[in-house]
């Protein structure tokens, strides 16, 4: 089956608004990422996601050993410019990224302003598996009371996170992909703690 | 890719960029996203904004209902309703429970909305401190630093001068503890629906290029003091002339053979479900 970009897209952008919407709910494109087995240089999910969201209007940054493969492709399919981490609308950080180069990029992207909150980098990270068990539990709008982190998360990348979020409505808003065709996401909105923290607390 | 042009009207990057900016009214409570208000085939004022979320969001499996101040049969909620038709293919209901999405102008159906579906408001002017600073330059810096002064004291005014806040409808909401924000013109009595709604709520101003959003589980707040309480529109000692609803938004008129004033549901779908499903119930009880 072909990859339909209209009615594909509107269905992975459903899930996607859900999953911003419901920090922390999973949601499933299996069906859609299926089409997208020519993709090789990352998940089909991630590129469904960049379909979605990207094009020539906006910008983006590649992290990663295969940044070079990935930046040609989205290029090819979207034709979104490509520009450094500090100046990019979206940024994708694959599966292999670093931790360290990770963090580095969080702390010096775009967070908006307080005029104009919305003009802030969009993340799109690659995951190993989404679902599993955390150490992080999420509260905020959209979270009936708590929802479980989408996925394990490292402390040092909750801490920067934070950092980057803590002067609502300045922020950052990530999505994550899997192999699996799973997205989930967390907006800056969501509060991130450890659950050990809040049984501390009780 | 296989291209199918203009399903839902827009194309295909009119769409995308919708999308952005919603996804960024999502993250960010009642913050309002400028967007690139795309023309639509009726007049700006009429849901243009509300119209193109709907196109943005509408896929093969919906369902749509779309009211204007309560009823589905309005002029200007059946023109919405034939253009996605005539550009989807999607069926459209009456009934709130068999709806995905739901395009609205006025008011928040009585029928309690679920997480399946989405709500999207038409809104003619999103700016809730409008009414006292002309200029948007301003209200920006104003939303910045959660300079909200001006909007109290309009409400403080009220009360001195009419012992209430006279705010009809678009009575302002404060989102998550940060954004004041313009409800759309409902009515006061449905602000309460939208604190902690099930539903994922957005609202599209298209002459003023505009989105935001209320997503589920937030807190919405009617603006109000504590020795003058918010209050919704009250109807206690009413009823619904036709299916004796109570508890409802009900329109007051004047029968003129009578000389008496009566009401009946606003909502006019939840009340024709009201009276089919007593009908049922007295067909059920004369067969047995
Ligand atoms: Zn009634």
């Amino acid at each position: 089956m072909q990859l339909d970009s209209v009615h594909d897209i509107q269905k992975v952008y459903r899930e996607l608004l859900q999953c911003m919407a419901r920090p922390g709910k999973i949601a499933d494109i299996r069906d859609s990422a299926a089409k997208a087995d020519f993709v090789r240089e990352c998940h089909p999910a991630t590129f469904l996601v960049i379909q979605t969201l990207l094009d020539a209007e906006v910008t983006f940054h590649v992290l990663g050993e295969r940044k070079d493969a990935i930046r040609r492709k989205i290029e090819d399919y979207t034709f979104a410019g490509h520009t450094s981490a500090e100046d990019a609308d979206y940024i994708i950080a694959p599966a292999e990224t670093g931790e360290p180069e990770l963090l580095e990029a969080i702390r010096g992207c775009r967070a908006g302003t307080l005029e104009n909150p919305h003009q802030s980098a969009t993340w799109i990270i690659e995951a190993g598996a989404l679902g599993g068990s955390s150490d992080w539990k999420l509260s905020g709008p959209g979270i009936r009371d708590e929802a479980e982190a989408p996925i394990a998360l490292s402390e040092a990348f909750v801490r920067t996170r934070s950092m980057k979020t803590q002067e609502f409505p300045t922020g950052i808003d990530l999505i994550f992909t899997d192999g699996d065709g799973l997205i989930s996401s967390i907006p800056r909105t969501t509060a991130i703690t450890a659950k050990e923290e809040s049984a501390w607390v009780m | 890719m296989k291209a199918e042009p203009q399903f839902a009207f827009l194309d295909e990057g009119s769409k995308k960029e919708i999308r952005r900016a919603t996804l960024k009214a999502v993250a960010i409570p009642g913050y309002q996203v400028p967007f690139a208000s795309r023309e639509m085939p009726m007049a700006r004022g009429w849901g243009t904004g509300g119209l193109q979320l709907t196109c943005s969001l509408v896929g093969k499996d919906d369902v749509l209902k779309v009211i204007d101040q309560g009823a589905d049969e309005s002029v200007n909620a059946v023109s919405i309703k034939k253009l996605i038709r005539a550009t989807t293919g999607i069926p459209v209901t009456e009934r709130t429970e068999e709806a995905s999405l739901i395009q609205s102008r006025h008011r928040i159906p009585e029928v309690p909305l679920t997480k399946d579906q989405i709500l999207v408001l038409q809104v003619p002017m999103p700016e809730p401190l409008r009414k006292y600073e002309k200029k948007e330059s301003v209200t920006k810096r104003l939303h910045a630093e959660s300079e909200y002064s001006g909007a109290w004291l309009m409400l403080f005014e009220q009360i001195m001068k009419y012992g209430r806040t006279t705010t009809g409808a678009d009575h302002p909401v404060l989102v998550n503890g940060r954004y004041v924000m313009a409800p759309s013109p409902i009515p006061r009595f449905d602000n309460p629906k939208m604190d902690h709604s099930e539903a994922l709520i957005l609202l599209g101003a298209g002459r003023e290029k505009k989105i935001y959003a209320v997503p589920p589980y937030t807190e919405i707040r009617s603006l109000a003091f504590e020795d003058h309480p918010f209050e919704g529109e009250d109807f206690s000692g009413k009823s619904c002339r036709f299916c004796g609803a109570t508890g409802v938004f009900l329109d007051e008129l004047y029968i003129q053979e009578t000389g008496m004033t009566e009401h009946q549901c606003n909502d006019t779908s939840h009340c024709a479900d009201r009276l089919g499903r007593q009908e049922e119930k007295e067909v059920q009880h004369a067969t047995i």
